[in-house]
């Protein structure tokens, strides 16, 4: 495995450093997350899992496709693939869900996605962050965090900040 | 304080026509025995797959798979990588409790004493599995002989009833076919209120020769407690690469059960209507009787009875039929229904006469048999005393 960890570390450990910081409440921990100040660049997800490198920092964009239950953490896929609830897809009313991108083949899917984790100085946090400002599935996300790689090149980033646009069709 | 009919005389009342009795109790009977055997067929369906769910496990399956678990393949270095990777796993004995399984149908032949291999082949259900799969499936007991090794199967207890031949021809010692080899039965099982007891599970590698076949269909996974199932969805999505979707077997068979909502729904309804025939039915004969006896009930009435006490009679004499009706009734379900099974695709399950399906059953009958008596008690309440006592 070539997951990093010094870099990742000194980088977690000033997650969040911006504000609320130190605070108890639950939702308070992952709100420090969200970022007031759009990123001037970020990378499509495909973009950053072929040149991403473990322990590098990276600003990746991309739409939410699954969030992990009770966990602070969600699937980024690329915003070129298209949900199955975008205009003109076909497919779009035989999914089981809009984001489960069903009328494209799996392994299609997998090779364009990343998991995103917020972390605190316990790691994960285990509270689910969907509906947090509103966020929910195959909004656009832009986050910034570090990379993790491992030897099947999936790619995890440790999230330091993100910003969202919520999905059109909502 | 107003008088009374004596209970006897409602009984007795019963004697008259004693022909009618009968075929009003016999309705009863019947509506009592349909509606055991309904409770017992819905509980069923919806208890044998709710009953395989167990809280702390999880199942891993494939993404394309939409969850269908025969459809769904897995690689087969799967539970090392969990075992490896995933924090909360339950150890029992030192062994991590995942068990690799592949689940298919196929056409079985049974061996014939006497004959040759059965020529007419049959739709079984196979489960592949490895000695781990009794660490994750608690419901699952031997009943007698020993897990399987190559060349062997352990049966389910309702494996003869969802193929439709005799226990004898699935006794230890028999031999039976499938994908091209032959297996001898070693153990048979129960799995009480699963669909599990349909199924015939043979040794995981065996089967995966057989079928040519170098993965399995899914990987039960059983953790310390269900709050760790997180750590199992964290896996599926730290590793895409493997295109794996994690979901509680709570959720798992309840969504299975939930499939055969419209067939529990349809049973319901079809009780309901024959449930109406009977309420009718019995209505229209207490009223028949109500005419017969105009005259005599306006007589009561006459020498001091309250309308109150004429329907009070009334509806005794309807719950002692019905009640009487309803005793047969869950002696016949008793003699018919319980311990019968019912297959439904390549599963099949027991029809179980607990204490909610005779409840359900005794309850209804006698449901029908007090509101029957509603047409009867209005036209006795209404009744003009003096116009009744001139009746023919």
């Amino acid at each position: 495995m070539r997951i990093l960890a010094p870099l990742s570390l000194v980088l977690l450990s000033v997650a969040c450093s911006d504000g609320g910081s130190g605070a108890t409440a639950s939702s308070t921990r992952l709100e420090c997350f969200v970022s007031a100040k759009a990123e001037a660049a970020s990378v499509p997800v495909r973009e950053a899992r072929r040149n991403a490198r473990a322990g590098s920092e990276v600003v990746v964009r991309g739409r939410v496709k699954d969030f992990v239950t009770n966990a602070a953490a969600f699937v980024l896929i690329d915003e070129s693939l298209r949900a199955c609830s975008d205009e003109g897809d076909p497919m779009e009313d035989s999914c089981t869900t809009p984001w489960d991108y069903c009328c494209i083949p799996s392994n299609e899917v997998a090779a364009a996605c990343a998991l995103v984790e917020f972390r605190d100085e316990q790691g994960l946090i285990l509270e689910p962050i969907v509906g947090l400002r509103g966020l929910d599935h195959l909004d656009t996300v832009i986050v910034r965090g570090v990379a993790e790689v491992d030897a099947d090149e999936n790619l995890r980033i440790a999230a330091r900040s993100f910003t969202f646009t919520p999905n059109k069709k909502r | 304080m107003p008088r009374s009919l004596p209970f006897d005389y409602a009984v007795r009342n019963l004697g008259r026509r004693p022909f009618r009795t009968l075929l009003t109790a016999l309705s009863s009977a019947l509506v009592a025995a349909l509606l055991v055997a309904t409770t017992a067929f819905v509980r069923g369906l919806g208890g044998t797959f709710s009953g395989a769910a167990s809280e702390d496990t999880a199942i891993l399956l494939s993404t394309v798979a939409e969850r269908d678990v025969v459809r769904s393949t897995v690689t087969a270095g799967l539970p090392e990588l969990v075992a490896a990777s995933v924090p909360g796993v339950k150890a029992i004995g030192g062994t991590p409790a995942i068990s690799a399984e592949i689940h298919m149908g196929t056409n079985l032949e049974l061996d014939d004493p006497g004959a040759s291999i059965r020529s007419e082949p049959l739709a079984g259900f196979v489960r592949g599995v490895t000695e781990r799969a009794f660490l994750v499936h608690d419901s699952v007991t031997l009943l007698e002989g020993r897990p399987p090794r190559t060349g062997e199967v352990i049966v389910g207890r309702m494996v003869a009833a969802q193929l439709g031949v005799p226990e004898e021809q699935l006794a230890l010692g028999r031999k039976l076919r499938f994908e091209g080899a032959t297996f001898e039965i070693v153990g048979r099982f129960a799995a009480p209120g699963t669909t599990i007891e349909a199924e015939i599970w043979t040794p995981l590698a065996e089967l995966r020769g057989l079928t040519k076949r170098d993965d399995s269909s899914v990987v039960f996974v059983r953790m310390e407690s269900p709050a760790r199932f997180v750590e199992l969805e964290l896996f599926t999505r730290r590793r895409l690469d493997l295109e794996l979707t994690m979901i509680p077997s709570s959720t798992y068979y309840r969504e299975l059960s939930d499939y055969f909502a419209p067939i529990r729904a349809m049973a319901w309804a079809m009780s309901a209507l024959i449930l109406a025939g009977a309420l009718f039915g019995g209505a229209n004969t207490l009223n028949a009787a109500v005419q017969d006896r105009l005259r005599e009930l306006a007589a009561l009435r006459a020498v001091g009875y309250s309308g109150l006490a004429l329907v009070r009679s009334l509806a005794q004499e309807s719950l002692v039929v019905a009640a009487s009706g309803a005793l047969v009734g869950l002696a016949l379900a008793r003699l018919f229904v319980a311990g019968s099974s019912v297959r439904i695709a390549m599963s099949a399950f027991a029809l179980d006469v607990d204490a909610v399906a005779i409840l359900v059953g005794f309850a209804g009958a006698l449901l029908v048999g007090v509101i029957g008596t509603a047409p009867a008690a209005t036209r006795v309440l209404r009744m003009p005393i003096a116009a009744a006592l001139k009746e023919p």
